[in-house]
């Protein structure tokens, strides 16, 4: 379970975030949304430690989070692969430095995520030879085997086709099964409708509103959210 | 022209003797200042100010003077100051390699640059130290994406050895001017000196771009 409580950060006199405070529970998929400028992004780089200009506390199964701790995994807008290594060496690096798993481990631990991602043919192919969704996947597999108790996307849909949406869509799906909390920043509203058990909803840097998913886009209460669903369905 | 050639045969062995007294300078230079370029891109690229304005001042230094006054003071005016005695070829590779660690710093530090920083921030994320960040991650990276810049540096280093020439050292160019002297004959020798560094120069560029095209993924 993830606990954020009065989040707020100011960068260069401008208030970024104010008193954000929200709990996503084990198995939710969490979709924070929000215009652009909205501090969903901020959230996110304050969560994985991008981002130490904060006040307020981030809880990690009733634990307080502690710098040096890799409690969160992040699929970055852009994926951000490393473009000198494989894609197996992309999903190992982090195996052998972090984890000090021995090179065999480390490949045999990749080769096994890439393969459930559908990638076992692409093991030796650099992020330059793959696809969008490929290197989609490739990033959410260098981060899923890292075993981190909460996952975080960034925009995980922007540029990406219908087709490979929708694989990304069911992806998220069947990690959110394994129980483990997923937080979702995006302006896709139709992909957040599809994915989301819980919504978010961000305007410059408030939290307008907090429930579950299906009351989030049948009801809501809110007039802003009601205008930038209208602007963005 | 042939007659000339005919006069200065016998000499041209000891002219291309001189290539491995160049090649020297430019190898031992281009490693030195690798080195040292890496070290001060890092300070370069660090987040203390104290350590930024350092890198700033020592570029600063070694691309707002001559190559050649910086080889004078470090051959001529330190030992003097010091009262220590510096061999030619020291002194040579010294102001050589300062000097390339200068330029080499700026070519490492674009190439720094140029790499996504959300790799950065990725491998941060994943817990990866920031040296592990730098060695395994970026600089690979930054030294593929400015490799032709690299190459363009020891190309300019390979011709400016000939600098050395001014302090005494027996490289290519003062060779051939030794023997232009003894022979009273001038554009034969130096011909010879001119196909050398140009064939150097394009062996150099071969090799480069056959590591350019290992490296592209």
């Amino acid at each position: 379970m993830l606990e954020v409580n009065k989040l707020n950060c100011k960068i260069d006199e401008n208030t970024i975030l104010s008193d954000v405070s929200f709990k996503i529970l084990s198995g939710e998929i969490c979709a924070i949304i929000g215009g652009s400028g909205a501090g969903k992004t901020t959230i996110l780089r304050i969560l994985c430690g991008l981002e130490q200009r904060f006040t307020g506390s981030v809880l990690v199964d009733n634990k307080k989070i502690e710098k040096g701790t890799n409690y969160f995994g992040l699929v970055p807008q852009g994926y951000s692969l490393f473009n000198h290594f494989t894609a197996m060496d992309n999903v190992a690096y982090a195996l052998r430095k972090v984890k000090k798993y021995s090179r065999q481990q480390a490949c045999d631990i990749a080769t096994e995520s890439l393969t459930k991602f559908g990638l076992k043919d692409k093991l030796d192919c650099y992020p330059s030879k793959l696809s969008g969704g490929q290197k989609q996947r490739v990033a959410i597999a260098r981060t899923i085997v890292m075993e981190p108790k909460i996952l975080l996307f960034d925009e995980p849909t922007s540029a990406l086709d219908p087709e490979v949406t929708r694989d990304v869509i069911e992806t998220i799906r069947t990690l959110s099964t394994t129980g483990i909390p997923i937080l979702v920043v995006t302006h896709d509203i139709p992909m957040a409708r599809r994915v989301a058990t819980h919504v978010i909803f961000l305007d410059n840097g408030i939290i307008i509103e907090d429930c579950s998913g299906k009351e989030f886009f049948a009801n809501p209460r809110s007039d802003r959210v009601k205008c930038f669903l209208n602007e963005n369905i | 022209m042939f007659e000339g050639f005919r006069q200065i045969y016998g000499e041209i062995p000891y002219i291309l003797s001189g290539v491995g007294v160049t090649l020297a300078y430019a190898v031992i230079a281009v490693v030195f200042g690798f080195f040292g370029g890496i070290i001060i891109a890092t300070i370069k690229t660090s987040n203390s100010r104290t350590l930024q304005w350092i890198g700033a001042f020592y570029t600063s230094i070694f691309r707002g003077t001559p190559l050649l006054l910086q080889m004078f003071i470090i051959y001529f005016a330190i030992p003097q100051v010091l009262g220590i005695c510096i061999s030619a070829f020291v002194a040579g590779i010294i102001a050589f390699s300062l000097n390339s660690s200068a330029y080499i710093s700026e070519i490492i530090r674009a190439g720094v640059n140029s790499v996504d920083h959300g790799q950065y921030e990725v491998a941060k994320v994943l817990g990866c130290s920031k040296l592990q960040i730098m060695k395994d991650i970026i600089f690979p990276q930054a030294i593929r994406n400015v490799l032709p810049s690299l190459v363009n540096e020891t190309i300019d280093l390979l011709k400016e050895s000939a600098l050395v020439s001014v302090i005494g050292e027996a490289d290519l160019l003062r060779r051939a001017n030794i023997v232009a002297s003894e022979h009273y004959l001038y554009l034969e020798p130096l011909l010879v000196a001119g196909m050398c560094y140009y064939v150097l120069v394009m062996a150099l560029s071969a090799l480069a771009k056959l590591v350019e095209k290992k490296l592209s993924c």
